[in-house]
């Protein structure tokens, strides 16, 4: 079963680069490019990972996280948290919210981030369902 | 009291009692005999008046008899013939027997015939049923037609008492059967009564029971049922009453009648009694009189008598007289003739105490010594011959005198008194009585001094008789030994006195010398010139000073006229010597004055000198006898006041010109200013203080500016704190209506004896409104512009990335190629630049947050070293850590601490292009060092000062910088981190083309 993957990314700089990477590398990738449709994504597609941005108009990527973290039905789904922020401020904010990572999109090659996301996945679906 | 005025009060008493116990005994027995005969009295004419009543219903009784045994009336209660009626039963049969009611009634009770008569009411012919329903009851106790019965008596009704009498109506013989009853009844009031009172002669009065009790009470009542039916009652002086109760037919109580009498027995015996008393006091005054008159003559005269006499020889002390009254033969006699037998022993005794006394007077007379008996209140008792002299006194005078009062100064009494009576007591402060001397002031007036020998004589009881004083007069024995006291005291004082005279003789030559010599020295040297003339203007004083000004020998100028050796100029003008100011004090008596401006001169040997001068006269006994001239040279004075006057001059231009730049500088200065006073009154201020302010008003103290900010600054109370603490006040930040101002008050402090005194403030505002704003600006420009290129940066980085990464087998040409990995490169160094540009700003505006733990360092190292392993490998250069072992954990922010790390080595890698760099921990008090040492090419010396500042890279201009290398942030934003965390960062050594050490230290984890 192909992977779901959400990228929550209002620039579309961003959403086109990592929706291509994310192409490249066989995820189904489904992109929204703000806050709110991010949260209504999550809830109609069930990803099975998300990346979220964090400066994000309408909803910002912190508050969508608040959000799926408070719902029972996607609050199991690993969110990875996507900025240009490099305050770790924000980065302790997020992983106190219930972020599973944060990545800071300049330090890092697309292919670094696939590694990352895949990494995750990985240990997500271990935990999940064992043996598949 | 005397014996008459007891023997009075005596009798009068008894005599008193006795008419008391008599006239009370008489009253008792006779009022009481009296009432009881009056009451006896009353009961008498109570029992006739009863009898009276019974009398009346005799009559009462006769009549209805009469009636009742006549053959007419016999008929008439059978047949009831109307002849009958017509002819007896009539009004006047009626008013004729007065009776109220006649009625006729058959055997069976019922009525036959009535005849009401009411006198008072002749109109009433009514039935008083009460009293018929009363008579004809069956059931009554009186029921006349079924016995047959004659009755009489007294029937009660509600409308009062009626007598009643019936009787059975039989024919005339007196045969029978009787055919029915007749009855006649009386109403009995007031007006039967008043006839009754009439026949008895006796005051009468009909009562009701209610009217007894209310009268005289329940008890009366009940007396009266029980007894006798009599009960007499004295009513007052004049009445006595007595009452009787009539009875009813039924025998019952009908109704009470009152009997009053006067007592006219009571009032009799009132009048004896008095009498009586009358006659009593009248014998018992008579009595008194007689019996004193008895005894005065047979008591108190004699007493007296005998009184008088006694009392006369005591007085006379003559005991040879003798008492007259002993001839009588009574008591009083006998009284007499005892007292004589007694004088004659007294009168024997006396002699033979005289005897004894003129005896043991001549024994004390011949002693030598003063002796003087007192008695216990001080009286002189005995003295003798010698006592006598020395008081200056005969001996008769002198006995019976206080001691005291009589011999003892006024000021020694009262303590005298003390002790004398302390002494008689035994009491305590009395014991030196024994021995002791005082003065006494003789007869004559004269004090003498005598020295006593006292001694108490005691009776058996211990109680003092009398004292015993010997005395010796030492008067000229004490006179002498003060005579010679004083002359040794004078010799002594008038020694004192020479030796005084002789030292202050000696200490006022002194002084004079002492202050001749001073007047001396300070004429001679004095700065002034001195001369003293005489009247004739003749010198007669001159001190060096003048030597020295005149250029003349002191011999030369005295004793000649001043004008003679002196000229003397006011300006230019030569005085002649008459007019001279001299002449002017001396035919004057004026003193006179010339200073610095008056231009006088005068002139001696050494030419024409400017003088201030005094011409002061000497007077004596108000004459000029002569003066003192003093005066001295101003030519210096002159000088230095020109000096001074140029100096003022050009002080006072100076200070316009201080004030017109302090104004310009003010006025060009880019803040408002106001200088105030130190209660804020403003003293100068600019013209951009209202500006800055807003205020239309250009004077504007300290309280007016703290008004117009408000509350949100409380200016006078930190203006306060400026003049009292003597500090400097900055605030900043400020908004004030739409403004950011910067304020300051800094107190104005001069030295005033060698102490800081605030003489006032200086408020000084500043706007910074702009300057805020283009700060923020610049601060904000490198965050946003970081943030902003980050982002296109990263996608050219993320593009070209894949672009070698998924398509790189598709791209043959090899100059494509480059261009994309160059492309890819410079995206990671413009990165970098980036990176570094927002680390410097938020380092710089602190938005940056150390979180500082325990941090081993040797990890750290370790770490980092291992971060370069691939590109040192690629140059050939060994980057290692020189581990010795474990070191103490630093007190730093890990991640900012690798940063700082990584950066030294990184530069040190990079500038080496062979050998090694060496990382190395060591400790340094309580820091620890790290070193970082490299084989690289160095720092020449002109660039390691510049090495730790913003975008400085070692040895480079703008046109020679090496853009491979960096930024030139690095070193400077590791300098940034490490001294924001308490350490410190510097180049321990460098040298061109053998390499560089670079060290930093972190303080200690405690």
């Amino acid at each position: 079963m192909a992977k779901v993957l959400l990228i929550v990314e209002d620039d579309p700089l961003m959403s086109r680069m990592y929706q291509k990477i994310f192409s490249f590398e066989k995820y189904d990738v489904a992109t929204a490019s703000n806050g709110e449709e991010g949260l209504e994504k999550v809830r109609e597609l069930k990803p099975t990972v998300i990346l979220l941005d964090v400066m994000m108009p309408k909803m910002n990527g912190l508050q969508v996280l608040e959000k799926i973290k408070s719902d029972p039905e996607i609050k199991h789904i690993p969110v990875i948290m996507l900025t240009n922020l490099a305050g770790e401020k924000d980065a302790e904010t997020a992983l106190m919210k219930g972020a599973v990572k944060y990545i800071v999109k300049s330090e890092h090659d697309p292919k670094q981030i696939v590694a990352m996301v895949k990494e995750i996945i990985a240990a997500h679906s271990r935990d999940d369902v064992p043996g598949s | 009291m005397t014996l008459k005025a007891k023997t009075i009060i005596f009798t009068t008493l008894s005599i008193v009692l006795f008419m008391a116990i008599m006239i009370g005994v008489l009253a008792y027995v006779l009022y009481n005999g009296f009432s009881v005969v009056e009451k006896d009295r009353v009961k008498l004419n109570a029992e006739r008046v009863e009898q009276a009543f019974e009398v009346e219903i005799d009559n009462l009784s006769r009549k209805v008899s009469d009636w009742s045994s006549w053959d007419d009336t016999y008929n008439y209660v059978i047949n009831k013939n109307k002849e009958y009626e017509e002819s007896n039963l009539t009004d006047g049969t009626m008013v004729n027997l007065d009776l109220q009611l006649m009625a006729f009634i058959d055997m069976k009770g019922a009525i036959v015939q009535t005849k009401v008569h009411d006198l008072v009411r002749p109109e009433n012919r009514e039935v008083p049923t009460e009293l018929l329903h009363k008579l004809t009851d069956p059931n009554g106790l009186f029921s006349p037609y079924h016995s047959g019965k004659s009755m009489a008596g007294f029937v009660m009704t509600s409308d009062g008492p009626f007598m009643v009498a019936s009787r059975p109506i039989l024919t005339s013989n007196g045969d029978g059967p009787p055919h029915g009853v007749i009855l006649f009844a009386r109403f009995y009031d007031t007006a039967q009564i008043k006839r009754l009172e009439r026949v008895t002669r006796q005051k009468l009065e009909m009562y009701t029971f209610e009217k007894l009790v209310q009268n005289h009470g329940k008890q009366i009542l009940s007396e009266l049922q029980k007894g006798t039916g009599f009960e007499g009652i004295t009513m007052d002086q004049n009445t006595v009453e007595g009452y009787i109760l009539l009875k009813d037919i039924y025998g019952n109580s009908a109704f009470p009648i009152e009997i009053t009498m006067d007592r006219n027995v009571f009032v009799q015996a009132q009048r004896t009694i008095n009498a009586m008393g009358f006659v009593g006091l009248l014998g018992s005054v008579l009595f008194l009189l007689v019996t004193l008159a008895g005894f005065t003559y047979v008591v108190i005269r004699p007493i007296n008598i005998l009184t008088k006499d006694v009392s006369q020889i005591g007085k006379s002390g003559d005991m040879s007289r003798r008492l007259t009254g002993a001839k009588t033969k009574d008591e009083i006699g006998k009284l007499s003739q005892s007292i004589n037998s007694m004088l004659q022993s007294i009168e024997y005794s006396e002699h033979l105490l005289k005897e004894e006394r003129i005896r043991s007077k001549m024994y004390i007379d011949i002693v030598g010594t003063m002796i003087v008996v007192l008695s216990p209140s001080g009286d002189v008792t005995l003295v003798n011959k010698k006592a006598c002299e020395v008081l200056r006194g005969l001996e008769k005078d002198i006995i019976g005198k206080n001691w005291v009062d009589t011999f003892v100064p006024i000021s020694a009494r009262e303590e005298l008194q003390k002790k004398f009576k302390a002494f008689l007591n035994n009491e305590p402060g009395g014991d030196d009585m024994a021995e002791h001397a005082n003065s006494i002031i003789d007869m004559n007036g004269s004090e003498r001094l005598i020295s006593w020998h006292n001694t108490v004589l005691r009776n058996s009881g211990g109680d003092p008789v009398a004292t015993i004083s010997t005395g010796e007069d030492i008067t000229e024995l004490h006179q002498i030994e003060l005579e010679r006291e004083k002359r040794n005291s004078e010799l002594e004082d008038m020694k004192i006195a020479m030796l005084n005279i002789l030292e202050d003789t000696k200490q006022l030559e002194e002084k004079i010398k002492v202050d001749r010599d001073r007047a001396k020295a300070i004429i001679s040297t004095m700065r002034e010139g001195l001369f003293v003339v005489d009247k004739d203007q003749r010198v007669t004083l001159i001190n060096s000073a003048v030597e020295r000004m005149m250029g003349m020998k002191e011999a030369d100028m005295l004793g000649k006229k001043l004008g003679d050796f002196t000229s003397y100029y006011t300006g230019e003008t030569k005085s002649s010597t008459e007019d001279r100011l001299l002449s002017q004090t001396l035919s004057q008596g004026s003193t006179l004055n010339f200073g610095l401006e008056d231009e006088q001169y005068i002139e001696g040997k050494n030419g024409k000198i400017p003088i201030a001068i005094t011409i002061t006269p000497l007077k004596e006994n108000d004459l000029v006898i002569g003066a003192l001239i003093s005066f001295h040279d101003i030519s210096k004075d002159k000088q230095v006041k020109e000096t001074i006057e140029r100096e003022v001059s050009s002080r006072t231009q100076e200070l316009h010109d201080e004030r017109a730049k302090l104004i310009a500088s003010i006025n060009s200065l880019n803040m408002g200013y106001l200088l105030m006073d130190t209660t804020g009154r403003p003293l100068i201020a600019n013209s951009l203080l209202p500006a800055i302010l807003g205020s239309n008003n250009t004077v504007l103290t300290i309280q007016d500016i703290d008004a117009m900010f408000g509350d949100s600054l409380d200016l006078v109370h930190r203006f306060t704190t400026c003049i009292t603490d003597k500090k400097n006040i900055l605030e900043s930040n400020i908004n004030y209506r739409g403004k950011i101002l910067k304020i300051w008050i800094i107190p104005v402090v001069v030295i005033e004896n060698s102490q800081d005194k605030v003489i006032g403030a200086v408020f000084l505002v500043e706007d910074i409104t702009e300057r805020k704003v283009m700060e923020r600006s610049k601060d904000e420009f490198f965050s946003i512009a970081s943030h902003e290129l980050r982002t296109p940066l990263t996608a050219i980085r993320g593009n070209t990335s894949m672009i070698i990464d998924f398509y790189g087998d598709k791209i043959t040409d090899p100059d494509l190629k480059e261009m994309i990995t160059d492309i890819h490169a410079s995206s990671l160094r413009l990165i970098d630049i980036v990176n570094d540009f927002l680390n410097v700003s938020r380092l710089e505006q602190g938005k940056i947050e150390f979180k500082n733990a325990s941090v081993d360092l040797r990890d750290l190292a370790m770490e980092s070293v291992k971060e370069f392993e691939g590109s040192a490998l690629e140059k050939k250069v060994v980057v290692r850590f020189e581990d010795t072992g474990t070191v103490p954990m630093v007190f730093a922010d890990r991640d900012r601490t690798k940063q700082a790390l990584l950066n030294l080595v990184g530069n040190s890698l990079k500038f080496t292009e062979s050998g090694e760099v060496v990382v190395r921990l060591v400790a340094d008090g309580d820091m620890l060092r790290c070193r970082v040492n490299d084989t690289g090419r160095g720092i020449s010396k002109d660039n390691q000062s510049l090495l730790f500042r913003k975008f400085q890279q070692a040895g480079s201009s703008l046109f020679t910088r090496d853009t491979t290398k960096g930024t030139g942030l690095g070193l400077y934003i590791s300098r940034l981190i490490i001294e924001g965390m308490g350490g410190k960062i510097w180049l321990e050594k460098s040298e061109e083309g053998v390499g560089s050490e670079f060290c930093f230290t972190l303080p200690l984890a405690k």
